[in-house]
């Protein structure tokens, strides 16, 4: 199995001279893998899929590092060229499914517009396609839902949506950037089983990114653990739920709430574990700086 | 807001500022300033081109007009009759609309129903056309023409005023003073009129230049005080009798009136930017 | 339902008082139009049997529920200084001060959206910075002086363009109605088209300026904030370059806060033709009300007034429709 998409000593920071918002990030995801990338909230791990998608809020840039996407520098491409790259072979499912569709269109042309506009597909078979892709997120008429305008759906009904809308074109990547966050607890696991299937079916690679490890013990292979813009731990999923030394993964692990023993208290992250990873980081800053 | 964009708004601020006041100067020491009587006529001289053209005459700066008046004389004169206008008839428009707005927004009811009836009814005309109607019915002259910009801009501030009262109305400070019993016009006064009053006087900014333009657009269809009168409408109408043989007498008013309505614009946005507290 | 008929019924509540107001004002006026109409030499009797024609001699409330029940009959009256019906020749100039309007408008939705578009794509940059004070100039300057401007610019400095009149008096088309822009188009006459379009520009463009500026800031505003939704950065994902995620994400949405604004403005401008024509000596209905108060011919004034607040009052129902129609969650709720 080769790799898809890697990352390699990737900074990102605020403007030339502002914060690092990334430091030197690596990452492989294998064709048709599951990686995860887990982080509390601010320690960057939705920064690393804009910037693979080329999303970067204006005012942030790459500053270092490559990323390569079937063997091609996705930064060292033209502007044009790597829309082109993006737009045809990765797709997004992003986190809040009440923001990310246009009010004003109708569900048919958000989902075939990529098809259409970027693939050239004709728009009866662009329409097929859509409608196919409906029936697999198990929406049982496809074609009323075409026609409807997004405030016409729920929010469940709108994420499957979205997530048949990023397999349409059938892209070798999708990153899913938390989509189940803005879901309630029991559409929360049916979207999930959704997503595994459908990367699963057509051999997908899925970079999902979340706060969860409990969602990632589920559904991904292999995965990164973030914080503050560093990569400090990574690797398979199975040795690192079982036997990983890092003890920010470890409690990370332990405050993951389980649907299965919600009589169980969460441990939160203890604060020794937090200030020791941060002399770490500030220790691998002097020395990078220092080489 | 970024700093390059406050020092901006501060430059603005000046420069509108800084206009006006060379208005208020030349306004006050008119008899002093203008080289000539803005109503001598001198058949000899006229239609002479200002300094910047071949054959022009030393001591006419700006030129002269058809009858051989001093342009620059004139133009001096007519600050006189743009600021009166635009400070009476401005201030008459804000305190008739503001007092309409704060009552309708303050009571609400059948009050703010009558007040609300009436502005859509004003608003439905045409402003010009209502204002040469009334100046038509009132007769010629100042006072018509201020009381024509009154009756008919007061919408302008009643309608705002009328919003934000509303708003202010629900605030907790409102309700505390009425817990204190105190008198719904004293709650008027002293708690919803401060908080209006940085709108109100950005609107009257901006109505100061609307006053100047109506007065000049009256003057213009020789509604407005009588032609001899130096006014820059009245001299813009002269131009444009004269367009075609002596072009530049419309380009000193022109500038003037330009200057001075973009100035009134610019000073109320500057302004605004200076007290709204959100802004700033 | 009920919404429409209490809109109906406020408006005819407008109308009703527009009307009012108009004849109360008019009759305040000094001076005896009928005795402006007659040659020196007329007699009183001859006065006191004009006075009866028009109606003049009787009560105000009495003449203003006369003329009430005439307009309600389609019954305009009579104007005093052309003796016509003033239905007729209201809705002859109509059609010409509609067709400057609406050029107009069509000018300060291509000018606003153009510079709202640029400021966006832009953004924080020096463009930006132009469009900003740009917006800034031409809202506070009036219709008035722009055209004041463009007729000493481009029609006496450097005579681009004709600076009086609707057409060329060479040109004198035969049409069957008096929407000349409108009907040379659709007969192909396009020297007549051409010769139009000149005159009508550097009006069009004064009365325009005023607008696109509202139209740019407003636009602008909500399109910045449209840009950072979802969606406008999944349309992005998808491939779409920034221009296009902008025509076929973010205007459309964008648009809608505009368009209630665009209405009430485009009531101004509107009213903005009446000076406009009058600078402009373009034949339409602003430049006859001009002409009408002056020569105090009433029934004329009233008729004009009246056609204003009914355009006005039709601008701001095709608005509320329009948004209506736009905003998917209304057409289905």
């Amino acid at each position: 199995m080769s790799a898809l998409l890697q990352i390699e000593g990737l900074d990102v920071r605020l403007g030339l001279k502002g914060a690092r918002l990334l430091r030197s990030v690596s990452l492989t995801v294998d064709q048709g893998e599951a990686h995860g990338l887990v982080g509390e909230s601010g320690a960057g791990k939705s920064m690393i899929g804009k910037a693979v998608a080329g999303l970067l809020p204006r005012g942030i840039a790459v500053t270092r590092g490559s990323i390569r996407f079937d063997g091609q520098d996705l930064l060292a491409l033209p502007g044009r060229t790597r829309r082109r790259v993006v737009g045809e072979r990765i797709a997004i499912i992003p986190q809040d499914p009440l923001t990310a569709l246009n009010p004003c269109r109708r569900i048919e042309g958000q989902m075939t517009d990529r098809l259409i506009h970027i693939l050239g597909w004709p728009r009866p078979k662009a329409r097929q396609r859509a409608a196919e892709l409906l029936e697999e997120v198990a929406i049982r008429e496809p074609e009323r839902v075409m026609r409807a305008y997004p405030h016409e759906l729920s929010g469940g009904m709108r994420q499957r949506v979205l997530i048949a809308a990023a397999f349409v074109a059938d892209p070798a990547l999708i990153i899913a950037d938390e989509p189940t966050t803005a879901l309630d607890v029991t559409v929360q696991r049916q979207v999930l089983r959704l997503i595994r299937d459908l990367q699963a079916r057509h051999d997908t690679a899925l970079l999902f990114v979340t706060h969860d490890m409990g969602v990632v013990a589920k559904l991904c292979r292999s995965l990164t653990v973030l914080y503050a813009g560093h990569v400090v731990d990574q690797g398979d999923a199975g040795r690192i739920f079982g036997t990983t030394p890092h003890a920010y993964t470890r409690a990370l692990i332990a405050a993951t709430p389980r649907y299965d023993r919600p009589e169980e208290s969460l441990q939160p992250v203890p604060p020794q574990v937090i200030a020791d990873l941060d002399r770490d980081i500030a220790q691998a800053d002097a020395q990078r700086r220092h080489d | 807001m970024p700093a390059s964009t406050r020092v901006c708004a501060m430059v603005r601020l000046w420069l509108a500022g800084g206009w006006l006041l060379i208005l208020l100067a030349a306004a006050v020491l008119a008899p002093w300033i203008a080289p000539r009587d803005p109503l001598a006529q001198d058949l000899f001289l006229e239609r002479l081109p200002p300094f910047w053209f071949a054959g022009a005459e030393p001591g006419y700066l700006l030129g002269t007009d058809s009858l051989g008046r001093d342009v620059l004389s004139r133009l001096v004169y007519g600050t006189r009759i743009a600021l009166i206008v635009a400070f009476v008839a401005g201030g008459a428009a804000a305190l008739i609309g503001s007092v309409m707005g704060l009552l309708a927004g303050y009571l609400g009811g059948w009050t703010d129903r009558i007040i609300g009836r009436v502005i859509d009814i004003w608003m439905s005309f045409p402003p010009v056309l209502f204002a040469i109607l009334l100046v038509a019915v009132l007769g010629t002259g100042l006072h018509s023409v201020i009381i024509a910009i009154a009756v008919i801009d007061w919408t302008r501030f009643a309608r705002v005023i009328r919003a934000e009262t509303m708003v202010q109305a629900r605030m907790d400070y409102v309700a505390s003073a009425q817990v204190v019993g105190r008198s719904r016009l004293g709650i008027l006064v002293s708690e919803v009129l401060p908080n209006v009053l940085p709108t109100l006087m950005v609107l009257l900014s901006l109505e100061m230049g609307i006053a100047v333009i109506v007065e000049a657009i009256l003057s213009f269809v020789n509604l407005s005080v009588s032609s001899d009168d130096p006014t820059w409408g009245g001299m813009i109408a002269e131009g444009r009798t004269q367009i075609h043989f002596a072009p530049w007498i419309l380009i000193a008013p022109m500038v003037a009136l330009f200057l001075t309505v973009l100035s009134f614009g610019q000073f109320g946005e500057g302004l605004k930017d200076r007290i709204d507290p959100v802004l700033r | 339902m009920t919404n429409a008929l209490l809109r109906l019924v406020t408006t005819l509540i407008t109308l009703f008082g527009v009307a009012l107001v108009v004849f109360v004002v008019i009759r305040l006026a000094p001076g005896d139009p009928i005795a402006m109409m007659l040659p020196p030499g007329a007699t009183e009797a001859d006065i006191a049997r004009l006075r009866m024609n028009y109606g003049l001699d009787r009560s105000i409330p009495a003449q203003f529920f006369i003329w009430l029940g005439g307009v309600l009959q389609g019954d305009f009256g009579t104007s005093i200084s052309l003796r016509q019906d003033v239905g007729g020749i209201v809705l002859g100039r109509l059609p010409a001060t509609l067709e400057l309007a609406f050029l107009a408008l069509f000018f300060a939705i291509l000018l606003g959206t153009l510079l709202a578009v640029i400021g966006t794509l832009r953004r924080q940059g020096p463009a930006e910075a132009a469009v900003d004070l740009w917006n800034g100039m031409t809202l506070s300057i009036p219709d008035f002086l722009w055209g004041l401007m463009f007729i000493l610019l481009l029609g006496v400095l450097y005579p681009v363009f004709p600076v009086s009149g609707r057409i060329s008096p060479a040109l004198n088309p035969e049409y069957a109605t008096n929407f000349l822009l409108i009907e040379s188009l659709l007969r192909f006459d396009f020297s007549v088209t051409g010769d139009l379009a000149m005159h009508m520009f550097l009006p069009a463009v004064a009365l325009a300026l005023p607008l696109s500026a509202v139209i740019a800031q407003v636009l602008k505003q909500s399109l910045k904030e449209v840009m950072h939704l979802d969606y406008v950065m999944l349309a992005r994902a998808k491939g779409f370059s920034h221009v296009a995620v902008l025509f076929r994400e973010a205007l459309r949405n964008a648009v809608l806060p505009t368009l209630t604004l665009v209405g009430v403005q485009f009531t101004f401008l509107i009213g903005g033709t009446v000076i406009v024509e009058k600078l402009f000596s373009y034949e339409g209905l602003g430049n006859l009300a001009i002409d009408a108060v002056i020569n105090r011919d009433l029934p004329l004034i009233q008729g004009i007034v009246l056609l204003f607040a009914v355009l006005f009052i039709a601008t701001n129902l095709i608005v509320d429709l329009a948004y209506a129609s736009l905003n998917p969650r209304l057409r289905h709720g």
